[in-house]
C-alpha cells in the first residue's frame, strides 16, 4: 500500500517535463523554514539537454544514473551567509539512491531526513524516492549549518513517497560491511575503482561494498553471453599487461596485480562478473561462494 | 697591475678546480636548478610568493613590458573545487612587480571570484590591471594525435609569458585535473566537446582515453612558461563540481613543466602519475618529465 502513491505521483508528473519542474518547486520550504532566511533570487530548473549548465563536469555522473530535471535555489540570511539548494528527479529510485551512495560516499554523519542522508561539516545530502537532494552553506557556522538541516527536514517533508534500494544490494554479505554503493556505469564504479572502457565492458548496474582489508564490486550484465564476453575481455587485457602484472588463474577465475600492488581478483557467476579487491587469499573463495549464493537468490 | 694579476691568479685556480672537481659547479658556484619548490603551510598567498623564489622568482620568467596570461581554475563555486584566489592574486602581484604590462585571464573568470578573498580590498588596484580575454582562434595542433585541430583563446597564442594557475583535486572522469586538463578552459565549447565525444562517445566520459589524449594533444600548442598550482584544500572526491571530502594539503607547488607538476601533485592526492592517463600521454609527447626520480625538488 506504501507504494501507491509514489506510483499515482509518477503517472501524474513523469512524463512531462513542465509538470516533472512544478513538481520540484512544490519540493520547495511552503513557509519560512528558518528565522532570517530567505530564498534569494527565483529557483531555476534544468532539464537533461541544459544539465552541464548547472554542473558542467559533474553533470555526467547524472546522466549516467538516469536523470529527468533539476531544480537550483539560493537562500541567504542577513549576515551574507547562504545556502546552495539543488534537488534532481531522478529517472527511477535506484537511480536517486545511487547518486546519493556516490556522493556521500559513506563519509560524515547520519541525518535522519528523507530515505537516507548524511550530514558533514558545510554540506549535506539525502535521497527520497526518485529524489536526490544536495545542500551547501557557506560556512560552518551553527546559524548557517543549523538552517542548512531545516531547509532539507522542510524538502523531506514535501517530497511524497519513499523509495526502495536497488535489489542488487542483497548480493553483498551484510557482515561486518563498511559501506555500500550502486552504479550504473564505469563513472560511478570509478568512486571505488577506475576501469577504463578497454579493461571491462560497461555493465548494465553493480554494487560495491567496503569491508575490513577488502572491497567487493558485483557487476550485472543483462545475460549470460554479455558477461562472458565482458570476462573475456578483462582477461585478455589484463593477462597481456598494461597496468596490470602477476597474472595468475585462481580457482575458476584470475588474479592481478595493479601499479600500486593491490591485488585484483575476477570471477564470473552466471551473468554476473564478481570482483575482489584487496583481501586475505585464503578468505576469498569463501566470499566468492557467500556472493554467489546472494546472486542465485536475485535471479539469473 | 697587481689586482688584475691576482684576478687572473684566482680566475685560473677557480677554472682549474671546477675543471678537476666539476661537482663544484653545481653544488656551490650556479644555485641548484629545481624543477619543482614545494612551500607548505596556512598562508596561500605568503606561500605562493615564496615557492617561486628556489625557481627564481618571477623576475625570471616575466620581463619589464611583457604581457601576461594566466589560466587559472575560477569557474567553480564549492569549497576544494577551484583555485584558492589567495594563489591566483600572488602570481598577478609578483607579476606586476616584476613589471608586467598587462594581464589576461585566459578563461571566463566569474564576476565575484576576487571576492572570494579577503585580500582583495588590499590589492584592489593590482586587481585592477587583471584583464579577461575572449577572443579564440582555431589553430593546428601539430604532432596531435586526436585532436588536429583547436579553437582556442587567442591571448594563450599571444602573450609573451604563459602561467598555469589551477588547482589539484579529483576528477570522475579523468581522476585527477591539475596543469594539463586546466589548458581546456583556454578553449572554445566545440573543441571541448570534441575532446568529450570526437570518438563517437555518446557520455562526456565514454572514452577517458581519447579525453585524456585530446588533453595531452592540446597541451602542445603551448606549454605554460610557469606552473603555480594551488595544492591548498582541494576535492578528494565528488570531482570537479563537489561539494565532497576535502583535503587541506596546505601546498603550494611551482615549476616550469606542467607534466613534471601534475606528476608531483597526484601523489599528493595518493594517485601515481602513471595510472593517469592525461600525463602519461603528455609525457610521450616530450613535454614534460613524469618521473619523479629524475626531478630536482624542494620542498620547505
Amino acid at each position: 500500500m506504501r507504494a501507491a502513491p509514489s506510483v499515482l505521483f509518477l503517472l501524474l508528473f513523469a512524463a512531462d517535463p513542465a509538470r516533472a519542474a512544478d513538481n520540484l518547486k512544490a519540493c520547495l520550504p511552503h513557509a519560512a523554514f528558518a528565522a532570517n532566511w530567505h530564498e534569494a533570487g527565483a529557483a531555476k530548473t534544468f532539464a537533461e539537454s541544459e544539465l552541464y549548465g548547472l554542473i558542467d563536469g559533474g553533470a555526467d555522473i547524472y546522466l549516467e544514473y538516469g536523470f529527468e530535471e533539476a531544480l537550483s535555489a539560493r537562500y541567504e540570511n542577513a549576515l551574507g551567509s547562504s545556502l546552495a539548494l539543488e534537488i534532481y528527479l531522478m529517472k527511477d529510485e535506484p537511480a536517486a539512491y545511487g547518486i546519493y551512495s556516490n556522493n556521500s560516499g559513506g563519509g560524515g554523519s547520519r541525518a535522519a531526513v528523507g530515505d537516507e542522508g548524511r550530514v558533514y561539516d558545510y554540506y549535506m545530502m539525502f535521497w527520497k524516492g526518485r529524489y536526490f537532494v544536495s545542500i551547501v552553506a557557506s560556512d560552518t557556522s551553527g546559524g548557517s549549518v543549523g538552517a542548512m538541516r531545516a531547509l532539507a527536514a522542510s524538502i523531506g517533508r514535501n517530497i511524497p513517497g519513499h523509495g526502495g534500494r536497488p535489489r542488487l544490494l542483497r548480493a553483498l554479505p551484510d557482515l561486518d560491511r563498511q559501506s555500500e554503493g550502486y552504479f550504473r556505469g564505469l563513472l560511478g564504479l570509478g568512486t571505488v575503482y577506475r576501469f577504463t572502457g578497454k579493461e571491462i565492458s560497461r555493465p548494465d548496474e553493480g554494487v560495491f561494498g567496503a569491508y575490513a582489508g577488502h572491497h567487493l564490486i558485483v557487476l550485472a550484465y543483462s545475460d549470460t553471453p554479455r558477461s562472458a564476453a565482458s570476462y573475456a575481455v578483462a582477461l585478455s587485457f589484463m593477462k597481456t599487461g598494461g597496468r596490470f602484472t602477476a597474472f595468475r588463474e585462481e580457482g575458476d577465475g584470475f588474479a592481478v596485480r595493479d601499479r600500486t600492488d593491490k591485488s585484483v581478483r575476477f570471477f564470473r557467476r552466471g551473468r554476473f562478473l564478481v570482483i575482489v579487491l584487496e583481501g586475505d587469499a585464503a578468505r576469498i573463495p569463501v566470499v566468492v561462494q557467500e556472493v554467489a549464493k546472494r546472486l542465485e537468490k536475485i535471479g539469473k | 697591475m697587481s689586482d688584475r694579476r691576482d684576478f687572473l691568479k684566482k680566475t685560473v685556480a677557480a677554472g682549474a678546480a671546477l675543471v678537476s672537481f666539476p661537482e663544484f659547479l653545481t653544488s656551490a658556484v650556479l644555485p641548484p636548478v629545481i624543477d619543482i619548490s614545494v612551500v607548505e603551510g596556512e598562508k596561500a598567498f605568503e606561500n605562493t610568493l615564496a615557492a617561486l623564489e628556489p625557481l627564481g622568482g618571477m623576475g625570471a620568467f616575466v620581463r619589464a613590458g611583457s604581457t601576461v596570461g594566466m589560466v587559472s581554475n575560477s569557474v567553480w563555486e564549492r569549497p576544494g573545487s577551484y583555485t584558492n584566489p589567495d594563489v591566483a592574486l600572488a602570481v598577478v602581484k609578483m607579476c606586476l612587480d616584476a613589471g608586467a604590462k598587462e594581464i589576461f585571464t585566459i578563461e571566463e573568470m566569474p564576476g565575484d571570484y576576487w571576492k572570494r578573498t579577503k585580500l582583495s580590498g588590499k590589492f584592489e588596484r593590482e586587481l585592477a590591471c587583471v584583464k579577461s580575454s575572449g577572443e579564440k582562434k582555431k589553430v593546428p595542433v601539430t604532432n596531435g594525435k586526436s585532436l588536429k585541430e583547436a579553437e582556442i583563446s587567442a591571448k594563450l597564442l599571444d602573450c609573451d609569458v604563459l602561467i598555469n594557475v589551477p588547482i589539484a583535486k579529483h576528477h570522475q572522469g579523468t581522476g585527477f585535473t591539475g596543469n594539463l586538463k586546466n589548458m581546456m578552459g583556454a578553449c572554445s565549447g566545440p573543441t571541448c566537446r570534441f575532446f568529450h565525444n570526437g570518438s563517437g562517445a555518446q557520455g562526456g566520459y565514454d572514452d577517458i582515453e581519447f579525453l585524456s589524449q585530446c588533453i595531452a594533444d592540446v597541451n602542445l600548442i603551448r606549454t605554460p612558461d610557469l606552473c603555480v598550482l594551488d595544492a591548498t584544500e582541494f576535492l578528494t572526491r565528488n570531482g570537479p563540481a563537489g561539494p565532497g571530502d576535502l583535503k587541506k594539503a596546505r601546498k603550494v607547488v611551482a615549476g616550469r613543466n606542467p607534466v613534471s607538476v601534475d606528476a608531483y601533485a597526484v601523489t599528493v592526492l595518493g594517485l601515481l602519475a602513471a595510472d593517469v592517463s592525461m600525463i602519461r600521454m603528455a609525457s610521450a609527447h616530450g613535454i614534460g618529465e613524469m618521473d619523479l626520480k629524475k626531478l630536482r625538488i624542494r620542498e620547505a
